[in-house]
């Protein structure tokens, strides 16, 4: 081979790296953008006139990205009731939505929704059939297959708001530590953003009862 | 060259630009997620009232390191009088006297983003309106930009972060703003929480 030969291969070759470089970059770089868009729209959100009737669908948006941002099949938020301990399914989004799930219920401290609520932390499951803490009675009333799942607590005020859960990463891949810190951050910011919204809330309201006492 | 290597040349040259901006990006972004995660590990336990200006310090700290600004300031509302109170400056000129300085309620460009309740960027201070130079002027510093947020706590404003002078002469952006708001914000409800906790137990 010639020497321009040889120095052709190598350019190529370093084109073919840079611009596989550049693809895993914009990847995580996306994710990333994405995560601080999520939060940024939460703020707005919260700041907006009528946002008391909007905790919900602040919820559904923080649920919807971090499905998306996190690159998962499915998600659903659980709310706990307070005087049963159990853990209602309030929204559940992304690709096989199971529309009556919504209201279904997890006996205390069951499943690994109910380890998270316990033990108010996130948990990363990427093998979910051979976890002990998996309920996999919804599994098969649903016909779903749930095969690793993403779980983190919605804590504000220093109370259990309720909890996220990311099911299923695309494309058959792994969730990884990273992942976890991204949900556990929206979390912790949504529930702090909603407890302060519903401190906000009841002050008013205490506000407006003791005017018209 | 022939038409092919130079076309190879040029890609070569535009992916190593645009793959050290996303290094650069993804590196500030991954500081910011530190510093939010070290915040909320913070919070775990406890704290006392004495800890809560330490939390602050470092809060402030990554603000300069993640935006990449040469000083910075947090003030805290004095909610009796309206005025914001200079609690921590840092950075390179980092000043002592200005702590405890205060601000005349609605002045400065701090003032206007505490009672307008959001962020701003000025990139030209000097003949920003909102701007107040009395400070610059006693201390013999010069303000060329600023970048400003809010801490919002419980629904309240608690105080204001002022970022100066973004390094190399550049200017805040866009996504700085949002960083900083992002950090604000959190940072402010974190506090609230505390805050209360601390009042429950008094």
């Amino acid at each position: 081979m010639t020497e321009t030969a040889v120095s052709e291969q190598d350019r190529f070759e370093r084109l073919e790296r840079l611009r596989e470089e550049n693809l895993v970059l914009e990847r995580e770089a996306g994710v990333l953008r994405q995560f601080l868009e999520t939060m940024d729209k939460l703020i707005e959100a919260i700041e907006s006139p009528n946002r008391e009737s909007e905790a919900l669908t602040l919820l559904s948006q923080v649920l919807d990205s971090a499905i998306r941002a996190i690159g998962a099949r499915d998600g659903s938020l659980l709310v706990p009731d307070t005087d049963t301990g159990e853990l209602v399914f309030v929204l559940v989004q992304g690709e096989s939505t199971k529309a009556s799930l919504i209201g279904r219920r997890l006996p205390a401290g069951r499943g690994i929704a109910g380890w998270v609520a316990e033990h108010r932390c996130g948990t990363t499951v990427n093998n979910v059939p051979a976890d002990d803490r998996f309920y996999p009675e919804l599994d098969v009333e649903f016909d779903y297959r749930t095969s690793s799942l993403l779980a983190a607590p919605l804590l504000g005020g220093n109370r259990l708001l309720g909890v996220v859960e990311v099911i299923n990463k695309q494309d058959g891949k792994l969730f990884s530590t990273g992942n976890l810190t991204l949900l556990t951050l929206m979390c912790r910011f949504a529930g702090e953003l909603l407890h302060s919204l519903i401190s906000d809330v009841e002050l008013t309201q205490s506000m407006r009862n003791a005017e018209q006492a | 060259m022939s038409e092919s290597d130079e076309r190879i040349h040029d890609e070569i040259a535009q992916l190593e630009t645009e793959n050290a901006a996303l290094r650069e990006e993804i590196l500030s972004l991954r500081q910011f997620i530190d510093s939010m995660q070290n915040l909320m590990e913070a919070v775990e336990q406890p704290l006392p009232e004495a800890e809560l200006m330490e939390l602050l310090s470092e809060v402030l700290r990554n603000a300069l390191q993640t935006i990449g600004a040469s000083d910075g300031s947090l003030l805290v509302l004095d909610e009796d009088s309206d005025e914001l109170v200079f609690v921590i400056t840092q950075g390179e000129s980092a000043k002592k006297q200005l702590a405890w300085q205060r601000l005349p309620p609605g002045e400065g460009i701090a003032g206007w983003v505490a009672k307008n309740r959001r962020a701003t960027i000025v990139n030209d201070a000097q003949a920003d309106d909102r701007f107040y130079p009395a400070l610059d002027r006693e201390l013999g510093f010069k303000t060329l930009s600023v970048l400003a947020a809010p801490i919002i706590g419980g629904g309240r404003v608690l105080g204001v972060i002022e970022m100066l002078n973004k390094k190399e002469d550049k200017l805040f952006s866009v996504g700085d703003q949002t960083l900083l708001t992002l950090m604000c914000r959190f940072s402010g409800e974190l506090l609230f929480t505390v805050i209360q906790q601390n009042q429950d137990q008094k």
